[in-house]
């Protein structure tokens, strides 16, 4: 299953699998998760809710929740092993060479320190030497973000500020120490359709502008459409398939995938359809496809041999028995 | 929201010092004018010289006038030796309010660092916390008082400090420091799964710096709230030790000592011994209760109330 990091990819997930001992028992919501970035490249990840998502995102940061551990698989920063480092290459890793950016602006701040106090603290963190007060810095960074009038606003507490601002000082903050690769959280879901737009535009400018890579995590396949130049569909634990976002939008292999594009897809006058069955329970390990029951292209095979790994080219990958081939 | 204004500022400041209801006005003048005797305890003779009030050395016994009930020369009355019982209440305020301020912020803090830490930590360092903290709180606070004093009264440990008063700070912070690891912990065991919590260590934050800078001014409000109530139990605690005999030695000047000079007089009918020292003790206690009820105000990002 594993294949080793990939030339040149800044971050390298192989085979991941992450286990949480519960009370009720232990929970394995990463199966297998293959996944690479590489430099200045957006990636987008696509699931419903439960399929490891954001579990992904944790591993990547080493940050799991209580009882969680990384069990299986290997997670490769540039030629590191992200799972071997210490904890003070740890803390360089994280803020300095990737950041995060989590789902809900508001509690992803500090409701007691104002916003000025958290970008300095985040500078202060990462930098050892600044050329510059940091308070001239954190001011730059809101203006990068298109706050007119900075001042006030480093002035303010999380409690002041609305959800796209709060969500774009995030962004500040996440920008503030130079990562190489920018983690994205459903950065957007908490925020109005209009708002939405502007701090998706401005996450993708203002990535761009450093060069940095970004990994975009969503249940909203239009949104990661949007920014994302390659797509991987997660499912129960793995992502099924990975592909250019041309192709998984307008071909994909999977019946996932496909099942999933239906959803969404608002050309046609029909209501939206869901799909039928229910999204696997994560407190078992599936060695075969766990998508098979809710399939509508099930075959004998799927019942009695173990999810098979197509690599097709062009960074295109494929968990499932159908292969590429079929129609 | 708008932004704070500085007039908004003051306002808030000003509802801070005075309060929002009649009550608490009152007890927050009461604790500015106690403050205010605390200061000035130790010229109290000099200040008796530039406006007419009858004050002596707190210290020189009158062995003509032993226990004078309350006059014109002897304003709360006089001792069994003779001293000045309104020159004594007063000049004892600043040793019971700095000995209480010195104990809590040294048990305070560091129950505070213990108690962010704990919660920050979890499991066994948490644990450790916890089972010291069952153990000092279930001696009587006497009890463990006295037992201090007993181990540690007669060492001279503690150089030009008074014996007495360091081993009565020990035993104030032995007793605080558990309060407020309980208080800090509870209040931020939440905060552990918090989202800015997991955001500020994906921004590369170490352990001390995530307690440092978002547990402890997390846990402020309730800081703050549980300072001026310690406090008022601080001087209990002194006042109590003092009265079975710890601590503050006669004839140096303490509430608790005085009460218990007076407690075997009061049956005579001699009441102005324990009586006005027993006063001083209710009303600045009561006035400290002033900063903890309604301590809400202050408790919100950058002192608003959210």
């Amino acid at each position: 299953m594993n294949s080793g990091p990939a030339d040149g990819a800044l971050l390298t997930l192989s085979g991941v699998e992450v286990t949480i001992n519960t009370l009720s028992g232990p929970v394995h919501p990463l199966q297998g998760v293959d996944l690479e970035v590489f430099p200045g490249e957006t990636v987008g990840l696509v699931g419903e809710s439960g399929c490891g998502k954001s579990m992904t995102l944790r591993s990547i940061l080493r940050l799991m929740p209580p009882g969680g551990a990384i069990t299986g698989g290997t997670v490769e920063w540039q030629d590191r092993s992200v799972l071997d480092l210490d904890t003070d290459e740890l803390q360089t890793y994280r803020g300095s060479e990737v950041a995060m950016i989590y789902q809900n602006p508001v509690t992803a701040l500090d409701p007691m320190l104002s916003v000025e106090r958290q970008i300095v603290d985040a500078f202060k963190a990462n930098r050892e030497v600044l050329d510059g007060a940091p308070e001239e810095f954190a001011r730059e960074a809101l203006r990068d973000l298109e706050f007119g009038n900075p001042d006030a606003i480093l002035k303010r507490y999380p409690h002041q500020l609305s959800g796209g601002m709060a969500q774009r000082v995030n962004i500040a903050l996440a920008l503030a120490c130079g990562p190489s690769l920018i983690l994205a959280d459903e950065p957007t879901t908490g925020l109005d359709m209009t708002t939405q737009v502007r701090v998706l535009d401005l996450l993708e400018q203002q990535v761009h502008a450093r060069n940095a890579a970004l990994l975009f995590i969503s249940h909203d396949l239009r949104a990661v459409a949007r920014v994302a130049r390659n797509i991987g569909i997660m499912y129960a634990g793995r992502v099924v398939e990975f592909g250019p976002r041309e192709r998984i939008l307008t071909e994909p292999s999977h019946p996932y995938a496909r099942a999933l594009l239906e959803c969404v897809d608002l050309r046609t006058d029909e209501r939206p359809r869901s799909i039928p069955g229910l999204v696997p329970r994560m407190t078992e390990v599936y060695p075969l496809c766990a998508f098979r029951e809710r399939c509508v292209s099930r075959m004998a095979v799927c019942d009695e041999e173990p999810l098979p790994r197509h690599e097709l080219g062009g960074r295109r990958r494929l968990l499932c028995h159908l292969g590429p081939g079929h129609d | 929201m708008t932004t704070t204004s500085p007039r908004r500022e003051r306002r808030l400041l000003a509802r801070a010092l005075v309060g929002p209801t009649v009550g608490i006005t009152i007890r927050r003048s009461l604790f500015f004018f106690m403050l205010f005797l605390a200061v000035i305890g130790p010229w109290i003779e000099t200040i008796g010289q530039w406006i007419p009030m009858p004050v002596y050395d707190p210290l020189r016994p009158d062995p003509f006038n032993p226990v004078s009930p309350p006059s014109a020369e002897h304003w709360f009355g006089t001792d069994t030796l003779g001293l000045d019982i309104f020159t004594r209440v007063i000049v004892a305020t600043r040793v019971d309010f700095t000995l209480a301020l010195i104990g809590v912020m040294l048990g305070g803090g560091l129950g505070c660092l213990a108690g962010a830490w704990a919660s920050y930590r979890r499991g066994w360092v948490d644990m450790i916390a916890l089972r010291i903290v069952e153990v000092v709180q279930s001696f009587p606070v006497l009890l463990l008082g006295i037992a201090l004093f007993a181990a540690l009264g007669s060492l001279e440990i503690f150089g030009p400090v008074d014996n007495g008063m360091a081993v009565l700070v020990i035993a104030i912070s032995l007793v605080n420091f558990p309060l407020y690891l309980r208080q800090v912990r509870s209040v931020l065991l939440p905060l552990t799964e918090a989202e800015f919590v997991q955001a500020a260590k994906c921004a590369g934050l170490g352990a001390w710096g995530i307690v440092w800078h978002h547990f402890i001014p997390n846990a402020r409000g309730q800081i703050l709230a549980l300072f001026p109530l310690t406090c008022a139990y601080a001087i209990q605690i002194i006042a109590g030790l003092s009265f079975i005999g710890l601590g503050i030695e006669p004839p140096n000047p303490e509430w608790g000592s005085m009460i218990k000079t007076g407690a075997t007089l009061i049956v005579q009918g001699h009441w102005w011994v324990s009586v006005f020292p027993g006063a001083f003790i209710v009303l600045s206690v009561y006035s400290l209760t002033g900063f903890s009820a309604r301590s809400e105000t202050l408790v919100g990002p950058g002192g608003t109330s959210a």
